[in-house]
């Protein structure tokens, strides 16, 4: 098999790691063929096997030095002409090389192991080989370092052959030329042959530029030179424009210089062509233009003749016009002399009016050159200056040429540049009122027909300002009319005897909703509505102060416009005024809706908080913030919707909603209001589930807002920051309209947070989709205190049906813990009755092992006396032992129920004590008692309880050794009373003392165990308990504690029948 | 002469056994309770240890680790009522766990196997 298999390399990587030299070798026969080997070259020359490569490698020079095989100089250099070469750089074959002498050490390093001697021998081997493996690996450094340089060249060599400028490139002095591209020969028609071998000097003569001769000429020319300024003479005599740029350079110690000659021609061309173009353009514009001012000057000329034609007469008839139309007289003025400078183009325009109390000149209107020099405002003596004389003689002055006039004066510096003036008065018959002036900057520029015009229009002016100041006069006292009226706060109307409206200001027309026309004229109950009328009694107390002159007035009722304002509330005053005959009645009204809406909130939030905290019911309490919000003229709000958030899901839910539906809901609610007073304590009373069937409730009921699907909701921000907000129009936060407001069609609204303590329960909202009534920042707050109290009390009636809820919770699960107590105590029993079976069979099989052994034994040595005598006593003492477990477990079993009745402890001790009798006197023990005097009785079982002493008893009897003492006490505690058995006896340890209750503990021999353990139980049936004090060598005490009473544990008593009970 | 300590806190019981392995030919030294075994394995040289579980003060199970901790070659056969404690992994460290009968055969078949073990 001539060609290795595809995953070779990474079998040999394993066979080199594993040192299995024998397949190796196998490895090393195949490649001795160049074909094999050609074949390792490419699988290595594949980029999957780059690790390959390494492994080659690492296998070659293995072998180079294990043994010494030669071929693989030639494999190496193969393989680094392959890889590390081709088509790279010569910097990677140095790194090559760095990693093979990395590699190799490696190699050697893991040949050797801890082996110094192999080391320093396989080291100057290496040493040896290495000098061969560089030799290889420089060859192909110098073959990659020449490729490179040759490429470069290349690369130049082109440069040069493709520029678009002519390159020579000459050594210098002499600027002998060595090459030139090709362009060179292109541009100047020489071949480049010619061209290699000359001066750059004698070869370019035809290149005019001296600059660039003295440059290459120079002794030590400096190292750049350029120029745009060259002109080169082609051999067919054309001049071409060229750019020079010749830069000096050192080569091998010789200096050369560059040239670039760039061929500028083409650039010049153009350059040309757009001046030319330019200049055309310009031309043309500059025919045109002359054209367009000439029709203009012409047109001018036409405009002008026809303007001085109708300006007179234009001029006359505005001021005319504006005298008529214009009430305001300077107003008047202004346009006057507006119109005047407009039409005759006079440098300036100056209207006085006299001020008779000083008699001074005012001015008072001013267009033209002076008219952002002056106020309105400046004054000047009668009798000064030509507008003074004009005035003093009522007489027209004209100064052709001011500078002959000597009555001028120059008031204002641009008065200097006028040289005529017409100073002409405005007289109202003989009396003077003013004077109009006028200048111009041309001498003789007033003709006589201008002095009429002006004169002429002074008169007019003259009338108008009589009626001006008529005017003026007039609107003066009636602004101030209407302003007093305007600040009163009231209404006022104006009735005739009749009743009839004579006058009626805005503030009461508005109040009626009508325009004042609409009500002059009409009787009272035409524009009164009728329920209005009917309520207060209004015609009636109208003709009363019209009889007797009685002023009358209604505080806080209902509006005039009940239907319209139901909200609302006035103050009505009436009074008599005129004169006999010519009588009439006032009637003022004034809107006091916001002061009767205060005071009746204050109280009303003072007995909503009341009701609030006394309603637990929170479906009722919800109704009843609602309907507060809602109903009468608390907050006087329309519509309310209450969102109570839930803490689980997170959301907030629409949870009630209170208001109409609909417009003629609304009406009705009102009508209905308007008849009877708002009684909240009736609303929470009347409450029921019917109350909640309206369509609002229905639409918010299936309203639901996640805050964690939208935590910068509005609702949201409400909750957290927990402050009222009113949203004006809720149409512009889109998140809001989607999710809530488009629900409730809420655009003008309120929000306020459901605040309990440091916790927000929900959102209340409320608007006035029905009246449409403006919301203010006080029903902002009102809401807001409100919300703070239903908050609260929201809080308080959950906390109650919490607190109901716990506690039903809490019985039931009470009687879960009773019945899962019993079943526990009932699984302990049967356990302990388990336990107890199981350790009575143990606890019997030693005695029957005893009892056997010893009879195999009397079987076995019958002829022995003694052995059989101690085999005969031992087995009539374990049967003993068996009877007296068989009798306590008995006891245990057959144990009554408790039946406590009171008694006295001490004859229960005593009869206890005269059950031991025997034993004492057997045992030569002293039982001595100690009995307390008048000791309250217990409630005992009298018969357990003796049970339990004597079997303390006996055993304190069976501890002692003989002489030994024990001693019986009873005495009365806070508790009841203590019974205390104490013996002399060896004691026990604590190990012990531990276990003494625990069934089948003994440490005395012949017991069962279960003497003590019988004791607690009854102990603790009858309510008491024991305790034991013990020490070994100091003796032990047992004392019981019976209660004055049995406490009743039901539990217990219950199982304990089931155990008695087979 | 092979001497077996008897732990056993039934007086009746140690002394049938007393009996019957003195008969076999064994030196038998007598226990009531764990305490007492340890004291007399670090004192006295024994061959072997008849080791009751449910005793005061100490029990077997926690004697025997002790009693081996003193002497790994001690042969210990575990001789008790309760058959459950063959449960214990304590009980695996003995030579053979028999439970109480009238019958010794077992128990002294069990002695001699775990002393001829030992080559005693």
């Amino acid at each position: 098999m001539n060609t290795p298999p595809a995953d070779i390399l990474s079998g040999l990587a394993k066979l080199l790691e594993e040192k299995q030299e024998k397949i190796l070798e196998d490895f090393w026969r195949r490649i001795e063929t160049e074909a094999y080997f050609s074949s390792l070259r490419e699988l290595a020359g594949n980029a999957e096997h780059r690790r390959g490569l390494s492994v080659l490698f690492r296998l070659f020079l293995r072998r180079l030095t294990n043994p010494a095989d030669p071929r693989c100089y030639s494999y190496i250099r193969q393989l680094i002409a392959d890889h590390f070469w081709n088509g790279r750089k010569a910097t990677d074959v140095t790194r090559a090389q760095v990693a093979l002498e990395e590699a190799i050490l490696e190699e050697v390093r893991e040949w050797c192991g801890e082996d110094v001697q192999c080391l320093s021998e396989c080291t100057s081997a290496i040493a040896r080989e290495m000098n061969e493996v560089r030799l290889v690996i420089s060859e192909s450094y110098s073959e990659a370092r020449d490729q490179e340089l040759r490429a470069s060249e290349e690369k130049y060599r082109s440069l040069l052959a493709h520029a678009s400028e002519a390159i020579f490139v000459a050594e210098l002095p002499g600027a002998v030329i060595v090459e030139a591209n090709l362009y060179s020969g292109k541009l100047t028609g020489r071949p480049i042959a010619e061209t290699v071998g000359t001066s750059i000097e004698h070869w370019l003569p035809p290149l005019d530029n001296p600059a660039l001769w003295e440059f290459l000429s120079a002794p030590d020319p400096a190292d750049f030179f350029h120029s745009d300024e060259g002109l080169l003479t082609t051999t067919d005599h054309r001049q071409i424009p060229v750019g020079l740029s010749a830069s000096i350079m050192h080569q091998d110690g010789n200096r050369v210089v560059q040239l670039i000659v760039r061929d500028l021609s083409a650039q010049r061309e153009l350059q040309r062509h757009e001046e030319e173009h330019t200049r055309e353009l310009e031309e043309q514009v500059a025919i045109r233009t002359r054209e367009v001012a000439e029709s203009q000057e012409e047109y001018r000329k036409l405009l002008q003749a026809e303007r001085s034609r109708t300006s007179e007469l234009a001029m006359l008839n505005e001021v005319a016009r504006l005298a008529l139309e214009m009430p305001d007289l300077s107003a008047f003025l202004r346009s006057a002399a507006e119109a005047l400078q407009r039409h005759y183009g006079f440098y300036d325009v100056v209207i006085f009016l006299l001020d008779r109390s000083t008699n001074e000149l005012v001015l008072r209107a001013n267009v033209g050159a002076y008219e952002r020099e002056l106020d309105s405002g400046y004054r000047q003596k009668v009798g000064v200056g030509m507008v003074g004389w004009a005035a003093e003689q009522g007489a027209t002055l004209l100064a052709n040429d001011v500078s002959q006039e000597p009555r001028r004066i120059l008031a204002f510096p641009q008065e200097e540049r006028s040289r005529s003036e017409l100073s002409v008065p405005i007289k109202s018959g003989a009396e003077v009122l003013g004077v109009l002036d006028v200048q111009s900057q041309q001498i003789n520029a007033f003709s006589e027909q201008d002095v009429l015009a002006v004169e002429t229009l002074a008169d007019q002016m003259a009338g108008a300002i009589e009626r001006a100041r008529l005017n003026e006069e007039t609107h003066r006292l009636a602004a101030f009319n209407e302003h007093v009226v305007a600040v009163l706060p009231y209404g006022l109307m104006a009735l005739d005897p009749g009743l009839r409206v004579l006058r009626v200001d805005d503030t009461f027309a508005k109040e009626l909703g009508r325009s004042p026309d609409e009500i002059t004229g009409r009787h009272i109950s035409e524009v009164v509505d009728r329920a209005f009328l009917d309520q207060t009694g209004l015609l009636r107390r109208l003709k009363r102060t019209l009889k007797t002159g009685e002023p009358a007035m209604l505080n806080e009722v209902r509006h005039l416009a009940t239907e319209a304002h139901a909200d609302k509330y006035i103050d009505v005053r009436i009074r008599r005024a005129g004169d006999e005959g010519d009588r009439m009645t006032l009637l003022f009204v004034r809107d006091v809706t916001t002061r009767a809406r205060r005071t009746y909130q204050l109280r009303l939030m003072h007995q909503v908080s009341q009701l609030l905290q006394q309603t637990l019911d929170l479906q009722r309490l919800i109704h009843a913030t609602l309907t507060c919000v809602t109903a009468g003229s608390a907050l006087g709000l329309n519509r309310a919707f209450l969102f109570l958030y839930d803490d689980e899901t997170r959301e907030l839910r629409g949870t009630m909603a209170v208001g109409p539906s609909s417009h003629e809901e609304a009406s009705r609610i009102w009508r209905e209001l308007g008849e009877k007073e708002f009684d909240l304590e009736e609303i929470i009373a009347n409450f029921s589930d019917a109350t909640m069937a309206t369509p609002l409730q229905q639409a918010v009921s299936q309203v639901c807002l996640s805050l964690e699907k939208h935590p910068s909701h509005l609702l949201a921000r409400v909750m957290a920051q927990r402050k009222c907000i009113h949203v004006t129009d809720a149409t512009l936060d889109q998140e809001l309209w989607d999710t809530i407001a488009s629900h409730f069609e809420l655009r003008d609204f309120v929000v306020a947070p459901l605040v309990a303590g440091n916790r927000t329960l929900g959102v209340v909202f409320a608007d006035n989709k029905f009246s449409g009534r403006l919301i203010e920042d006080s029903d902002l707050q009102l809401l807001g205190s409100l919300a703070a109290h239903a908050g609260l009390a929201i809080a308080n009636a959950r906390a109650h049906m919490d607190l109901a809820a716990r506690v039903r919770e809490l019985a039931y699960t009470s009687r879960q813990l009773r019945e899962a107590q019993e079943r526990v105590i009932q699984r302990e029993r049967l356990a302990t009755i388990g336990e107890m079976a199981a350790k009575v069979s143990h606890e019997i099989r030693t005695p029957l092992a005893t009892i056997g052994g010893f009879a195999r034994t009397v079987l076995k040595v019958p002829e022995d006396p003694a052995r059989v005598e101690e085999s005969a006593r031992i087995i009539a003492e374990e049967v003993a032992r068996l009877e007296d477990l068989l009798r306590d477990m008995l006891d245990y079993a057959r144990q009554p129920e408790a039946s406590p009745q009171p008694e006295n402890v001490n004859p229960v001790i005593e009869r206890a004590c005269l059950m031991v009798n025997q034993q004492i006197a057997d045992r030569r023990v002293s039982l001595q008692l100690d009995l307390g005097e008048d000791l309250p009785e217990v409630s005992t079982d009298a018969r357990q309880v003796q049970q339990a002493l004597l079997n303390i008893v006996r055993n304190a009897v069976e501890a002692v050794p003989a002489g030994g003492e024990v001693k019986v006490s009873s005495a009365r505690t806070p508790q009841g009373v203590r019974i205390t058995v104490a013996d002399n006896g060896p004691g026990m340890p604590p190990e012990v003392a531990a276990q003494i209750f625990s069934p089948f503990q003994t440490t005395k021999h012949g017991g069962a165990g279960l003497g003590l353990f019988i004791s607690r139980e009854l102990i603790s049936q009858n309510g008491g308990s024991i305790e034991v004090e013990t020490k070994p060598g100091k003796g032990t005490r047992f004392v019981i504690s019976l209660p004055f009473k049995v406490e009743a544990d039901p539990a217990n008593s219950g199982t304990a029948k089931e155990v008695r009970e087979p | 002469m092979t001497k077996v300590l008897v732990v056993e806190d039934d007086r009746n019981h140690s002394r049938l056994y007393e009996l019957e392995l003195s008969e076999e030919g064994y030196d038998v030294v007598l226990a009531s309770n764990g305490k007492e075994a340890i004291r007399i394995v670090e004192e006295t040289y024994l061959d072997a240890v008849v080791l009751d579980i449910n005793m005061p003060v100490m029990d077997g199970l926690d004697a025997l680790g002790r009693i081996l901790d003193a002497r790994r070659d001690l042969a210990v056969i575990i001789n008790t009522a309760y058959a459950h404690y063959k449960d214990s992994f304590m009980s695996w460290s003995a030579d053979a766990y028999v439970v109480k009968s009238s019958d010794l055969t077992e128990l002294k078949t069990c002695l001699r196997e775990a002393l001829a073990k030992r080559g005693r």
